[in-house]
């Protein structure tokens, strides 16, 4: 992650911190998609929600100069994932896939900011393009949901390379 | 070839449920600190010890007196050091109420040339700082200043008194002047830059963020008009909290204050200023007190420091005889933190620093300083 957006009170409004501290989160992900030849999916759309777990050091940094710590423990991580491309292959009751996609990453956690003499506690909030691959092992259950294993790389997070995701996923579909 | 067949679209629900866990890659700023509570962002870069990169800027130490002890000569003698101060400021002429700067025999004007010398062997840029006290070392009142300043003649003696001085540059460090000496001090500077050169007059002013100013003392300067005489001036960013226990520097206060002067000393080269003394605050007032000082009674009444949002440290503690005292005190973590606070854009590359109270800071300060600054 790179900058944060955050309230100088005392200033010119919204200003930008650096903050480069990674963190842990665990949250849920719920979403639709297309499966074309049982071999071409489309995934559309998907949001997800999480929340940092873990303890961590606030992170010093600075708004316009002015003196901000902000808390990553208490990150709240939304991601809104774009329609994407992906392909399936099946093996009996085995399936595994991989998709790519795009969509947009958020993150805000409460800050606080010193200004001219004045604490005040905030938020911090960033936005950000992402590029995310998903790939996934796959086993059927009964016929009409499959349990999978998913691993996600983010490809762009905040960043290049700056992230992965790991989860159960629920498939309800052929 | 593949055959093409028809696409059964089938409206496949794909309703996925999942749990996530995402571990965002840490390119986290690590080690910095001690403390377990707060770590330093970086500001885009990284310094040899791994802390956060810092930004080249000139640097200036005030040592307060005609004096270095052996703790100040020999952080001054560190070639770690001269990567962070350029320039040495001996805040200790004192003029007298002739006009007259003192010191006067020829003793202590040896010694203070002998130092003058010693420092630009080390390759620091030599400085001398006029501070209006009196012969106890107690500043005078600011309106005792301003009498002193419209005694006709007296800031051409000031003036002319410096230039038997041998050093590279003179500071100026004028406290709690009514605004009605604005005049004079316009005249002191003016004589100052008239006797030496423009490009051997510095300022000390107060860190005013209005005008007319919020502090006192703020309006006796005319930085307009004074940047005409002064090739340098210093705002005292310093002392924020003067009455109840506080940092000692806000870094927003003091870019605020920078921008502030920045917009009128148009002509003038700019230092944002930084504590390297701690304050112990009680009931009887305020102290002074070094890094070692702060650390050694933190330690005698076994108090845990606990980091300021603004990033010095503070504990509290109770005398021998009962007093209770708040100490606030800097180390590297705050020295970085607030000099990271001032990373372009926030304020130009050009703008210096004046650290104040050489002696005072941390053990090392300027080493670990400098391994972060490229």
């Amino acid at each position: 992650m790179g900058e944060l957006s955050v309230a100088r009170p005392l200033s010119t409004g919204q200003g930008s911190a650096r903050f480069d501290r990674g963190f842990f989160a665990a949250g849920v992900e719920g979403g639709f998609g297309l499966a074309l030849d049982d071999r071409w999916l489309f995934p559309l759309f998907a949001v997800g929600v999480a929340h940092a777990v873990g303890t961590y050091p606030s992170v010093a940094t600075h708004v316009d100069g002015a003196a901000t710590w902000a808390r990553p423990a208490s990150a709240f991580r939304l991601e809104l994932l774009l329609p994407g491309v992906g392909l399936r292959v099946k093996h009996r009751r085995w399936a595994a896939w991989a998709t790519v996609r795009a969509g947009i990453s958020g993150v805000v956690m409460d800050a606080r900011i010193a200004d001219q003499g004045v604490r005040v506690d905030t938020l911090a909030s960033a936005v950000s393009p992402s590029v995310r691959v998903d790939l996934a092992a796959c086993r059927r259950l009964d016929p009409l949901a499959r349990l999978c294993l998913v691993g996600s790389p983010h490809v762009y997070d905040f960043g290049p390379l700056n992230g992965v995701s790991v989860g159960l996923r629920w498939e309800m579909g052929p | 070839m593949i055959a093409l067949r028809r696409p059964r679209l089938l409206p496949l629900l794909r309703r996925a449920a999942a749990l996530v866990a995402c571990a965002a890659l840490a390119r986290s700023a690590a080690g910095c600190t001690t403390d377990p509570r707060v770590e330093l962002a970086g500001q885009g870069g990284r310094g040899d010890d791994g802390g956060p990169a810092l930004v080249k800027r000139r640097g200036l130490a005030v040592a307060d007196g005609c004096v270095l002890d052996a703790f100040q000569q020999a952080t001054l003698a560190d070639p770690a050091t001269r990567r962070i101060l350029d320039e040495v400021t001996l805040l200790c002429l004192v003029p007298g109420e002739s006009g007259a700067v003192g010191p006067s025999d020829a003793s202590a004007r040896a010694e203070l040339g002998a130092l003058v010398g010693e420092l630009r062997r080390l390759g620091y840029v030599a400085r001398l700082g006029v501070a209006f006290t009196d012969g106890t070392g107690t500043r005078y009142p600011g309106d005792q200043i301003a009498a002193a300043l419209a005694r006709p003649g007296f800031a051409e003696s000031v003036a002319s008194s410096l230039a038997s001085f041998d050093a590279d540059a003179f500071d100026l460090d004028l406290q709690g002047l009514p605004a009605s000496a604005r005049p004079d001090v316009a005249r002191l500077v003016g004589a100052a830059s008239a006797r030496l050169g423009r490009a051997r007059v510095g300022l000390f002013v107060p860190p005013s963020l209005s005008d007319p100013s919020d502090l006192p003392g703020g309006d006796a300067f005319d930085l307009r008009a004074l940047t005409a005489d002064a090739a340098r001036v210093s705002v005292m960013t310093l002392d924020f909290s003067e009455t109840e226990p506080g940092p000692t520097l806000d870094s927003g206060w003091a870019v605020e204050a920078l921008r502030f002067a920045a917009a009128r000393a148009t002509a003038s080269e700019l230092f944002v200023s930084l504590p390297l003394y701690g304050v112990d605050f009680g009931p009887r007032g305020r102290r002074g007190v070094s890094a070692l000082e702060a650390e050694a009674l933190a330690t005698r009444a076994n108090a845990a420091p606990t980091r300021l949002l603004e990033g010095a440290l503070r504990f509290d503690h109770v005398t021998p005889e009962g007093e209770r005292h708040v100490v606030v005190y800097e180390d590297l973590f705050s020295t970085a933190f607030v000099l990271g606070a001032f990373a372009p854009p926030v304020l130009p590359a050009s703008t210096g620093v004046l650290f104040y109270g050489l002696g005072a800071e941390e053990p090392g300060l300027f080493g670990r300083l400098a391994r972060r600054t490229p």
